[in-house]
Parts: C-alpha cells; sequence; structure tokens
C-alpha cells in the first residue's frame, strides 16, 4: 500500500465544521463511508479511512456520547472495552502486528463523539505509528 | 514512500481487510486465549497462565 501526504489543515477544518463523523456513516451519508467490522446493539467497529498502519480499525459506542469516564457507567464502558478486546483481537489475528495499540483521541473542537483507535504497529512503522490524528 | 502520512488502501484493499476482520470477529470465541470460564463462577475472561 503506498503512503500519501494528508491535509491536515483541511482535515482539521472538516473535524470542526463537518458532521460528527461517526454518526453521519451510521446514518449512511454519503460522504461518512466506512467499511464495517462489527456492529451490535450499542457498538459500531469500522476500518479508519486514513489508515497510518494497515487494518486500524476505530470502535465506537452508536449513540453520540462525547466523554469516555463521564459519559459512560460501569456496565456500558465494560461493554465497549469488550468490543474493542475483540476487534483487537482480530487485528492481532490478521496483521500479525508487533504490539497492538489502544488511543482514545478526538476532541471538543472536533471528532467529539467517543471512539478508540486499535492500531497494530510494526517494527517497520515504529516512526510513523504515533501519528494518528487522521481519524 | 514517506514516513509520514496515510496509507491509501483501495476500495478492494479496504474491502478484503474489513472482509478478514469480519472473519475473525465472528470467530473470535474459539481462540485459545478466548476461551471462556464458563463454568467459573467469576464470569468470562481468559484462562490464566499456569503459576510458576
Ligand atoms: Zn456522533
Amino acid at each position: 500500500m503506498e503512503r500519501e501526504s494528508v491535509d491536515l489543515d483541511a482535515y482539521a477544518a472538516r473535524a470542526r465544521t463537518g458532521s460528527c463523523f461517526i454518526c453521519a456513516y451510521l446514518d449512511g451519508h454519503p460522504d461518512y463511508q466506512h467499511e464495517t467490522i462489527y456492529k451490535d446493539d450499542a457498538h459500531v467497529a469500522f476500518l479508519d479511512r486514513w489508515p497510518t498502519v494497515p487494518g486500524k480499525a476505530l470502535v465506537a459506542p452508536k449513540a453520540h456520547i462525547e466523554h469516555i469516564a463521564r459519559d459512560l457507567d460501569e456496565a456500558a464502558f465494560s461493554s465497549l472495552m469488550l468490543v474493542v478486546h475483540r476487534v483487537a483481537l482480530a487485528v492481532e489475528e490478521v496483521f500479525r502486528p508487533e504490539r497492538t495499540y489502544l488511543l482514545s483521541l478526538g476532541s471538543q473542537q472536533g471528532n467529539t463523539h467517543v471512539h478508540w483507535h486499535i492500531a497494530g504497529a510494526r517494527p517497520a512503522s515504529r516512526t510513523s505509528v504515533n501519528n494518528f490524528t487522521p481519524s | 514512500m514517506t514516513e509520514n502520512g496515510v496509507l491509501a488502501p483501495a476500495p478492494e484493499q479496504s474491502a478484503d481487510m474489513a472482509k478478514r476482520l469480519r472473519t475473525s470477529i465472528a470467530a473470535g470465541r474459539d481462540r485459545p486465549c478466548d476461551q471462556r470460564l464458563e463454568q467459573d463462577e467469576s464470569g468470562p475472561g481468559c484462562v490464566p497462565p499456569a503459576a510458576g
């Protein structure tokens, strides 16, 4: 897979001013399509549209929740993390990364909808794997 | 290829990756490290490694 440069300013502007990318994807908006890899009543997992490593996946609650800790009770947080674990196991099985990174990022200025990044880090990608900005 | 930037998988590459992940997720419970302690009242979890 080739790498291409990313226009971070355009990306940031879109994140700040556009629709919630996860809600738009769940609503079937044509500009926010992703490859779905898992779905249940409360969660969804899909491939990152702009992956920094092969098979980079995102897991999110379907509900528009903005705060990873205070917006989820123990049961909701635990069930979200079980989905993260399940998807991460699949990423490890399919892509055989050296190590698996989990991150929940986003900000109140853009990409507010809670989501976890699952990234399989390979030895060859050590210097670039920390670039998770495009989500 | 630069170290920064994003990968640009072709649509068919993304579809193939997603299919492989969906298959693996669907089969997930058969994986050795995901053997649920169904008889154990402590609930789901991985089988702990043997002591020592
Ligand atoms: Zn949302």
